[in-house]
C-alpha cells in the first residue's frame, strides 16, 4: 500500500530524520513508536507533503512518485486524496463552532457530494464510530473527549480513505475510553479494510494493533519489524528498554508468557 | 476519633464544591506509613480536587464537610482559600512544564526549594546527596530547557523530597511524559519510598499502572470513592460496576475486540 | 561549537539583520517626508531669501537664482532627494528658514526640556501602572482591580489636551498651587509631566493587568505553590518576570506616542522643547527643521524599539536556543 524508501529530512541543516525505510501491504497497521522529539509526528507530516523531504522511492498504492534527491518542496504523495488525519487533541482539530455533523460532513469535500447524500454518509460515519446520531447537531465543547475523538475519526471515514493517518490518537483520553476507541479502530480496520500508520509511544496500544513496528530514535531507525519479532526478540538494547519501561507502566504485562493467561 | 498509630493519611468524609455543582461527595481514605495507594478514575472524577484538598489548596473549590487528620495531628479546611505549607506531603507535578519557570535557573529554582522547604541557605549544592542518589549531574548554569526532559523531571522528584516528606504525591505520571523518562522516574519514586519508608499517593486514570505498582487502590467516579480495597483482591474480584469496567478495560494485550460490552456507557 | 560560541554567532548575526533592517527603515522614512515637503506648496527660494536677509522687502531674481542654484532646487527631484541626504547623512542638516540658525543648534537649545518632560512623565507612569495592575491582580475581580481598570479606560478615552486643561483649571487656576504654563522651575513640569504620565499609566495598566494575568495562570505557579512558595515570592520573583517581556515590547509602542504626547503637551502648557519646536516649524514651513526632527522622531523610535528586541533576547533565554535548532535533546543519563 505504501512503501517508502530513504526518506530524509532535513530542515535548515538539522537532520530531523536521516534514511527511514518501511513498506506497509493494503489492510495493514504500522506503528510509529518514539520518545518526543525522535522525529514521528515529522515524518507523519512529510508523507502527507506538509514538510519537504528527500527520498530514493515512495510509492502510495497504485502510483509511485519519482526519487527527490536534491533540495525542494515536495508536494505531498500522489495519493493524498485517498488518506486522512486523525490528531492527538480532537478538540484542538475541530472546529469549535461546528456542529459534529458538519465537520464530519467537511471531511467528505472532496467526494462533492450532494447535501443528501452528504448527510447520508456523515450518519455512515457515526454509525461506524459507534456515535449516537443525535450527536451529530452538538459542537464540540458539548461532547465528551472520547466522543469528539470518535468524531474525529468519523470525519477521516466518511471519505473512505485507503490510509488513515494517526497521530497520538489516544494519549490524551482515559485509559477505558482508550481501549473503546482502540475496539472501534479494529473493527474499523476488519470492515473497510483500510491501512493504519499510528504513531504511538504506548507499546501496548501498538501490540495491540501493529502488524508492522517502527522505532524511530533521534531521527534515526532504530528498528522496523514485524511487530511480533518485535516484542519477542527486539532489534536493539533501546528497544529492549522501551519494552521494559512499557512494562513498568503496566501498558504491557509483566512476562510475554503471561499475555494469554493473564486475562482470564 | 483518633486512628490508629500506622495510619499517616486520614481524610474523612470529604464534600467540596464548586458553586453549586459538588465536586467531591463523602469522600474518605486512609493512607498507611509506607504503603503505596493509587487513586483511579476517570477525567471529572473529582482526583484532581482531591489532591489539591490534601495538599492544602482549597481555591477555587470550597469544601463544606469533613476532617483530615494527617500524621495524627489534625489539618483544618476551614481555612479557605490560604494555602497551607504542606509540611511532610511533597507533590511531583506531571512534567516539567509544570514544574519549572522556564525563566529561572535550574541552580535558583533548587535553592528556592532547598529555602522553602527545609529553611536553608546557601548550601553548595555539590554536596547534595539527594541529586546523587537520582543521578543528577550538577546545574552549572543550566536553564531548565537546557536539560533533557528525563533529567528535568527526576530534578523535580529531587525537590519535592527535599523536605524530607511522609507522603509523595504523584500526578498522572505517565500521560504526560514519555514511557521511558515515566518509567525512569517511577522506578525512582519506588525504590526511594522503600528505602525511606514514604508512602505514596498516585493519581491516574490508569488502573494497568496502579496494579503495578500500589499495594492498595481507590477508584473514583463522579467525585465519590466508589470501592477502596487491597490492589490484588480489586483486580480478581470488583464490588462495584466502574470497577468492574476499569477492569475490563484494563490490559491490551489478550483483549477481545470483537465485542463491545458497554463501550458508549462509559464515555 | 560550544554553547557559548554558537550562542554568541547567533546574537551577532540577529543584531545585524536588526541593524540592516533599521537602516532601510529610516532611508524609507527619509524618502517619504522628503517627498512630501518637496511637493509642499510655497518657493523655497523665497524662504531662504528671507531666512538670510530678514530684512529685505523684495529679492531680484539673481538672487533667487543663486539660492537654486545652491540648494539645487533647479534639479530633477531624486537629484535633490540625494543631494539632501547625502548632506544629511554627513551631519549638515542646514539652516532654519525661519531663523538662519543652523537647524543643530535649535534642537540641542529644545531638546533638555523634551527629555525632562518625557522621562519624568514615563517614571511617573510606569510606576503608577505597576502598582494599579499589581493591585489589580492581587485579587482579580475585586473591587480594587474594577477600580483599576476603570481609572485605565478613563485616562485612556480622555485626550490629552483636554486633561492638561482640566489640571490648568484645577491647580493653577483654582487653587494657585502650580504655574499654568512656561519653562523655568522644576514646578512647571509637574502639570505637563502629570498629563502625560496619566495616558501612559492608563495604557499599561490594562497592558499590564493582562499580561501579569497571563502570567499568573502558567502551570507552574500552581506546584510553586504547592510547594510552599509564598504568593509574595511567587509576584515578585516569577510572575512580574514573565509580565516583564511583552511589557517591554508595549513600553517601546508607548514611547513612540509619548513623542507624539509632547507636541500636544508642549502646545497646551506654552513650553520649550522639539514638540513646540515641530508644530511651529510645521506652521512656519521651515522645511530644514520639519526634516531634522521628523528624522530624530524616526531615530528615537525605531532605536528604542530594536533595544527594546535585544532586551527580550536576553530576557528570555528560550528564544536565542530556538534560533539555533528545534531538535530535542536525548537523554543523556540512564539511571
Amino acid at each position: 500500500m505504501l512503501s517508502v524508501d530513504r526518506l530524509s529530512i532535513t530542515i535548515s541543516k538539522n537532520t530531523i530524520l536521516e534514511e527511514v525505510s518501511f513498506s506497509i501491504p493494503e489492510g495493514a497497521t504500522l506503528c510509529i513508536a518514539g520518545e518526543s522529539g525522535s522525529g514521528k509526528s515529522s515524518l507523519l507530516k512529510a508523507l502527507n507533503g506538509l514538510i519537504p523531504a528527500r527520498f530514493e522511492k515512495l510509492s502510495f498504492h497504485p502510483r509511485t512518485c519519482p526519487a527527490i534527491t536534491h533540495k525542494g518542496r515536495w508536494q505531498g504523495p500522489p495519493g493524498l486524496q485517498q488518506s486522512r488525519w486523525v490528531m492527538q487533541d480532537p478538540i484542538a482539530a475541530l472546529n469549535p463552532r461546528l456542529s459534529l455533523g458538519a465537520s464530519i460532513g467537511e471531511g467528505a469535500y472532496s467526494k462533492r457530494l450532494s447535501g443528501a447524500e452528504q448527510d447520508k454518509a456523515v450518519a455512515a460515519a457515526l454509525d461506524d464510530v459507534e456515535l449516537p446520531p443525535a450527536l451529530a447537531t452538538r459542537r464540540p465543547t458539548e461532547v465528551s473527549l472520547g466522543q469528539a475523538q470518535r468524531a474525529c475519526l468519523a470525519r477521516a471515514l466518511v471519505a473512505q480513505p485507503d490510509l488513515i493517518f494517526f497521530d497520538e490518537p489516544l494519549s490524551a483520553l482515559d485509559a477505558i475510553v482508550q481501549k473503546q476507541i482502540a475496539a472501534t479502530m479494529k473493527r474499523i480496520q476488519a470492515r473497510y479494510g483500510n491501512t493504519f500508520v499510528i504513531v504511538t509511544h504506548d507499546l501496548g496500544f501498538a501490540a495491540t494493533f501493529a502488524d508492522q513496528m517502527l522505532v524511530l530514535r533521534n531521527g534515526r531507525m532504530e528498528a522496523c519489524q514485524p511487530a511480533k519479532m518485535f516484542f519477542e526478540r527486539p532489534a536493539s538494547r533501546y528497544c529492549r528498554d522501551l519494552i521494559e519501561a512499557a512494562r513498568d507502566l503496566g501498558s504491557l504485562p509483566q512476562d510475554p508468557l503471561m499475555a494469554d493467561e493473564g486475562h482470564q | 476519633m483518633p486512628s490508629e498509630p500506622n495510619t499517616l493519611l486520614d481524610l474523612e468524609n470529604l464534600s467540596v464544591r464548586i458553586g453549586r455543582q459538588v465536586i467531591l461527595n463523602d469522600v474518605s481514605l486512609k493512607i498507611g506509613r509506607g504503603e503505596c495507594l493509587a487513586v483511579v478514575g476517570g477525567s471529572g472524577a473529582g482526583k484532581s480536587t482531591l489532591l489539591r484538598c490534601l495538599m492544602g489548596l482549597t481555591r477555587p473549590a470550597v469544601p463544606f464537610a469533613g476532617r483530615l487528620a494527617f500524621d495524627g495531628q489534625e489539618r483544618d479546611f476551614s481555612a479557605l482559600g490560604k494555602p497551607r505549607k504542606p509540611k511532610r506531603i511533597a507533590y511531583v507535578p506531571q512534567n516539567p512544564d509544570q514544574g519549572f519557570d522556564p525563566l529561572k535557573r535550574l541552580l535558583w529554582q533548587w535553592q528556592q526549594a532547598l529555602r522553602v522547604l527545609a529553611g536553608r541557605t546557601n548550601i553548595s549544592q555539590a554536596q547534595e546527596p539527594l541529586l546523587e542518589e537520582l543521578g543528577l549531574k550538577p546545574f552549572g548554569t543550566c536553564f531548565p530547557y537546557e536539560w533533557s526532559r528525563g533529567m528535568q523531571q527526576r530534578l523535580l522528584l529531587a525537590m519535592a523530597l527535599i523536605g524530607e516528606p511522609r507522603l509523595l504525591i504523584l500526578d498522572e505520571p505517565t500521560s504526560a511524559l514519555d514511557p521511558l523518562i515515566a518509567a525512569q522516574v517511577l522506578r525512582a519514586v519506588m525504590k526511594y519510598a522503600e528505602k525511606h519508608d514514604v508512602a505514596v499517593l498516585i493519581v491516574t486514570h490508569d488502573l494497568s499502572l496502579a496494579a503495578r505498582y500500589a499495594d492498595r487502590t481507590a477508584i473514583m467516579n463522579a467525585g465519590r470513592v466508589v470501592e477502596v480495597g487491597e490492589t490484588a483482591h480489586l483486580l480478581s474480584a470488583p464490588q462495584s460496576d466502574y470497577g468492574q469496567l476499569l477492569v475490563n478495560h484494563r490490559d491490551w494485550i489478550a483483549r477481545d475486540f470483537g465485542q463491545s460490552s458497554c463501550s458508549i456507557a462509559a464515555e | 561549537m560550544t554553547d557559548f560560541a554558537s550562542r554568541l554567532v547567533s546574537a551577532v548575526l540577529a543584531t545585524g539583520r536588526r541593524l540592516s533592517g533599521l537602516v532601510c527603515v529610516l532611508l524609507g522614512i527619509s524618502f517619504i517626508t522628503f517627498t512630501m515637503t518637496y511637493f509642499a506648496p510655497g518657493d523655497k527660494a523665497a524662504a531662504i531669501a528671507h531666512a538670510r536677509y530678514p530684512d529685505a522687502q523684495g529679492f531680484p531674481p539673481e538672487i533667487l537664482d543663486g539660492i537654486r542654484q545652491e540648494f539645487y532646487l533647479n534639479e530633477p527631484f531624486f537629484v535633490q532627494f540625494f543631494q539632501w541626504l547625502w548632506r544629511f547623512v554627513q551631519g549638515d542638516f542646514g539652516n532654519s528658514f525661519a531663523s538662519n540658525v543652523p537647524v543643530l543648534e535649535i534642537f540641542l537649545a529644545n531638546i533638555t526640556e523634551t527629555l525632562a518632560l518625557t522621562a519624568s512623565s514615563l517614571a511617573i507612569g510606569l510606576v503608577a501602572a505597576f502598582c494599579l495592575s499589581a493591585i489589580s491582580v492581587w485579587k482579580p475581580g475585586s473591587l480594587a482591580d474594577r477600580f483599576a481598570v476603570a481609572l485605565a479606560s478613563i485616562g485612556a478615552a480622555m485626550p490629552n489636551y483636554w486633561l492638561g486643561l482640566l489640571l490648568i483649571l484645577l491647580f493653577a487656576v483654582e487653587l494657585n498651587w502650580l504655574p499654568s504654563y512656561g519653562t523655568g522651575t522644576p514646578a512647571h513640569i509637574v502639570l505637563p509631566a502629570l498629563t502625560l504620565a496619566f495616558w501612559i499609566m492608563a495604557s499599561q495598566t490594562r497592558l499590564l493587568r493582562t499580561f501579569f494575568l497571563e502570567a499568573k495562570s502558567a502551570p507552574y505557579i500552581e506546584t510553586l505553590r504547592l510547594r510552599g512558595v509564598s504568593e509574595r515570592e511567587i509576584f515578585w520573583r516569577h510572575i512580574q518576570r514573565h509580565a516583564a517581556v511583552p511589557a517591554l515590547t508595549m513600553i517601546g509602542l508607548d514611547v513612540a506616542s509619548l513623542l507624539e504626547g509632547t507636541i500636544i503637551v508642549e502646545l497646551t502648557f506654552a513650553r520649550g522643547g522639539i514638540g513646540s519646536l515641530l508644530a511651529g516649524a510645521v506652521l512656519s514651513r521651515d522645511y530644514p527643521l520639519i526634516l531634522f526632527l521628523v528624522m530624530f522622531f524616526a531615530l528615537v523610535y525605531v532605536l528604542i524599539n530594536s533595544l527594546i528586541e535585544l532586551f527580550q533576547d536576553a530576557l528570555d533565554p528560550r528564544k536565542s536556543l530556538e534560533l539555533l535548532s528545534n531538535t530535542d535533546v536525548g537523554d543523556e543519563v540512564r539511571s
